[in-house]
């Protein structure tokens, strides 16, 4: 599910093993080149396309692209808030302590990567809905979940947090525990041991299921569209303002479209960045 | 890199394109492959009707298949544009018709033949909305399709209706747009949000209202008819049809007494004028122009 690449130190070995792969390699070349054509021909076709398209311009200016951008951007920034809050501490846990109950959950934690989004998006309309399980509670609260600018943060969080709470914990794993004990036999305290030695080791890993979480929570739409409506400037995240715009205004689909792979493509250029940095003072 | 490398490389680079060329070939006479099977695209609200005709259809022809891709028109519209590959295109308005058509991609002339008109729906429980100015009370929530659905589109121009009459107060309009919480890409979409419970009322048509007051998830408020444009279905062969006669066959059939029976037992009215308005240089929908305010 997730690529190794991405989820391992981000050190590979270089040439060094080349010689070893024999008489596969040609099959390693073809099958690259293949599958690069086949991954890099959409996106050059798209940019192609945006650069012709008529409307483009307009349309990343225009108002449906801004309110989707600005949404976008809002909500997947607090799911990260969220997402980092509850999900460190949680995966700390989960890498430290052992117990059957903690394995099962483990599991279950992992069950939103797996699952249709639009499975996730009618099972919280039937938990958190105005006639769901909690929504007569939430109604007595004068709180309504569906269809607010809250709702599509939800579904954020509820399909991105695995991403962000795996890594964490195979990151948590890897600082051996003997270094805390004797970090606090010093004397240093639990908080400052964590911030000072458990942070600093585990950080690429925090880092890349955090932009991982992110992605995730900015591609979100099956969950959203079902949980959260698609209204302009309240709940059309980007991926929704695609889907409208597309039976209405290719320019400001491509324009939406093009915005979104540069985010990607930011996101995972910063990330390598900052990988090498903290890889080079670790 | 020696040039056995490089032979072998290109040689499992073929193969590979081989496998994903062959893969293609396979779909691409999946599609044609049965003779008999038609491939319709119709508008979302014509769900349940339309299996019902179809199932009427392949009674009378045997060893034909019906398969429906059943979505907002404006999606349909979409996906024929891009090269979806289909035998029969129903749409809920002119307007997605008449793009198809300007795009030469129908096999003939489109007609209506069926039509039908917007209602507004409360889940049953629900006391929020007992008539029709109640939706622009504030705090009321209410799902309609979006602008370029045909049923979103037909809303709008409801409701502009209702804001020009002096039934209503002029800013009626705005007011129950700002107490919309969603614009769904279809009208089932929307006929299921209140089904839920999860909006107080909806703007479907009439067919959706009167299928949801039978099964008892909807109670329906009545749009009375001077505010109510004639939603009118086109009906169309595409010119890539696989199967062109039999594509023409199931439209006389759905046109034919058998269709239409099958269309009114589900709440539709038989078509007013036949003819599309296919000789206009600009294409125009059944539907009065909205006044912007």
């Amino acid at each position: 599910m997730i690529p190794r690449f991405l989820l391992g130190n981000g050190r590979t070995d270089g040439g060094r093993h080349q010689a070893s792969l024999g008489a596969l390699a040609p099959a390693g070349v073809a099958a690259t080149v293949v599958y690069v054509l086949f991954i890099g021909l959409p996106i050059v076709a798209l940019l192609a396309r945006a650069g012709q398209q008529e409307g483009f311009l307009a349309g990343l200016t225009g108002e449906l692209v801004l309110q989707a951008l600005r949404l976008t951007v809002l909500t997947s920034v607090v799911s990260m808030v969220v997402v980092v809050a509850v999900g460190t501490p949680f995966a700390l846990l989960l890498a430290r302590r052992r117990s059957t109950l903690l394995r099962v959950i483990d599991t279950f934690v992992e069950l939103p990567i797996v699952l249709p989004p639009v499975v996730a998006g009618v099972a919280m309309l039937m938990a958190f809905g105005r006639n769901g399980l909690l929504g007569p509670a939430l109604g007595g609260l004068g709180v309504t979940l569906p269809f607010t600018t809250a709702a599509v943060i939800f579904a954020q969080v509820f399909v991105a947090a695995p991403f962000y709470i795996r890594a964490a914990r195979i990151g948590f794993a890897g600082v051996d525990p003997t270094y805390e004990e004797v970090s606090q036999t010093l004397g240093v305290s639990p908080w400052a041991t964590f911030w000072r030695l458990t942070l600093p080791v585990a950080w690429p890993s925090l880092l890349t299921g955090l932009t991982l979480a992110w992605a995730r929570a900015v591609s979100e739409f099956g969950a959203t569209i079902m949980f959260a409506g698609n209204l302009t400037g309240r709940t059309q995240t980007m991926p929704l303002a695609i889907m409208t715009a597309m039976e209405s205004s290719l320019g400001s689909a491509l324009a939406l479209a093009v915005l979104l792979l540069a985010m990607s493509a930011l996101a995972l250029a910063a990330l390598s960045v900052l990988l090498r940095r903290t890889g080079s003072t670790a | 890199m020696n040039s056995g490398f490089l032979a072998l490389a290109l040689a499992a680079a073929a193969l590979a394109l081989a496998v994903m060329a062959g893969g293609c070939a396979a779909a691409a006479s999946q599609d044609a492959a049965p003779k008999n099977m038609l491939t319709v695209f119709a508008a979302a609200s014509l769900g349940e009707p339309f299996r019902a005709v179809a199932d009427a259809f392949e009674a009378d022809q045997p060893g034909v298949k019906v398969t429906f891709n059943f979505a907002g028109s404006q999606a349909l519209r979409t996906q024929l544009e891009h090269g979806a590959r289909a035998d029969v295109f129903a749409s809920a308005d002119w307007e997605q018709m008449a793009a198809i058509r300007k795009e030469n991609l129908l096999g003939n002339t489109p007609e209506y033949f069926a039509t039908n008109r917007l209602a507004v729906v409360a889940p049953v429980g629900s006391n929020a909305v007992p008539s029709l100015d109640d939706l622009a009370r504030p705090g009321v929530s209410i799902a309609i399709a979006s602008e370029e659905v045909p049923a979103g589109a037909y809303a709008r121009a409801t409701l502009d209706l209702m804001a020009e009459s002096a039934d209503f107060p002029d800013d009626f309009a705005e007011s129950v747009m700002a107490n919309v919480v969603t614009h769904e890409t279809n009208v089932r979409a929307v006929a299921q949000k209140v089904a839920l419970g999860e909006v107080d009322a909806g703007m479907v048509y009439e067919t959706d209202a009167k299928t949801g007051q039978l099964d008892g998830s909807f109670r329906v408020i009545e749009i009375p008819l001077q505010f109510n444009p004639a939603a009118e279905y086109p009906i169309a062969a595409l010119g890539e049809a696989i199967n062109p006669q039999v594509a023409l066959d199931f439209i006389a059939f759905v046109q034919g007494d058998d269709g239409q029976a099958i269309l009114r037992d589900y709440g539709f009215a038989p078509p007013a004028n036949v003819a599309c308005p296919c000789h206009d240089p600009v294409p125009t929908g059944s539907v009065a122009p909205s006044t912007p305010q």
